[in-house]
């Protein structure tokens, strides 16, 4: 096997990391002058927005989230800081802590979901056909992301 | 993004472990290299260096201490610093680069065929320039 990668490889491996680069900043310069929130916390809320009941434990936060636990620490501060999230004891054993969607996060949520959406459609979405859409979730499935990957929209 | 997150995970975990050099480190070597030799200004780095600034400037001053590029202040220009690739960050990037360049094909290229590769490569390059 090559070590080289060549033309078509590289095309696809460096675009990948390009346009992640590209939409990752814009996308969250978005969220950030719009509703006050990073991509980082647009993530957990749309998560625990998702989960049964709206809450999730920390640990299992952190890992969807791929975040170090004092970074996803000094997130869910600042979440409950801003009062989108709570922190209550684990409901099930009440052993250790999970995040619970508030009222005020799911409202936020809400209005940055409509952002977020019109966002991915028009710098991501927009340039493919539906036959380049369904390729790409296909590439995503492989890849292990889901059909829900892409900035959790 | 997550899918992205994941690959950016395992990849940098690899690099350090194999190679004690992060994903940005490593991208910022690429990119001096590429240069053939030439010094590069922090800001005239690519799009895929670094997530943010912050990270960025530690990244480099990580490098800069281990002796894999040089960093120097431009007299001329405010604030602007010039990135020297030196012969051990060459050494270190070329042995990094088997590591990495087989991980790309085990994680990433394997999940698609040369032609969808292709069409991967077309659709970013839509992407960039929308």
């Amino acid at each position: 096997m090559p070590t080289r990668l060549n033309a078509r490889e590289l095309g696809a491996w460096r675009g990948f990391l390009r346009v992640h680069a590209l939409l990752w900043r814009d996308l969250e310069a978005s969220l950030e002058a719009r509703h006050g929130i990073s991509l980082g916390a647009y993530d957990v809320l749309v998560l625990l927005d998702e989960a049964p009941g709206a809450r999730l434990r920390m640990s299992e936060l952190a890992g969807a989230v791929l975040m170090s636990s004092g970074g996803f620490t000094r997130l869910a501060d600042r979440l409950c800081g801003e009062g989108l999230v709570a922190r209550e004891r684990a409901s099930s054993d009440g052993r250790g802590f999970e995040l619970v969607l508030t009222p005020a996060g799911r409202e936020r949520l809400e209005q940055a979901r409509q952002t977020h959406r019109a966002d991915v459609r028009s710098r991501f979405l927009k340039p493919l056909d539906s036959r380049e859409q369904e390729l790409l979730g296909d590439i995503w499935e492989r890849l292990g992301g889901g059909s829900q990957d892409i900035g959790s929209v | 993004m997550r899918a992205h997150a994941r690959l950016f995970l395992d990849f940098g975990e690899h690099l350090e472990r194999q190679h004690r050099i992060s994903m940005d480190g490593y991208a910022v070597l690429v990119a001096l290299d590429e240069a053939g030799g030439k010094k590069l200004l922090m800001q005239d780095l690519p799009l895929e260096v670094a997530s943010s600034a912050g990270v960025f400037v530690k990244s480099v001053e990580r490098l800069a201490k281990d002796g894999l590029l040089t960093s120097t202040e431009v007299p001329s220009r405010t604030c602007a610093v010039e990135l020297t690739l030196t012969d051990s960050g060459r050494e270190r990037l070329d042995a990094a680069r088997v590591t990495h360049r087989a991980d790309v094909r085990m994680r990433f290229l394997v999940c698609a065929t040369g032609e969808e590769q292709e069409i991967l490569g077309r659709f970013w390059e839509r992407v960039l320039a929308a």
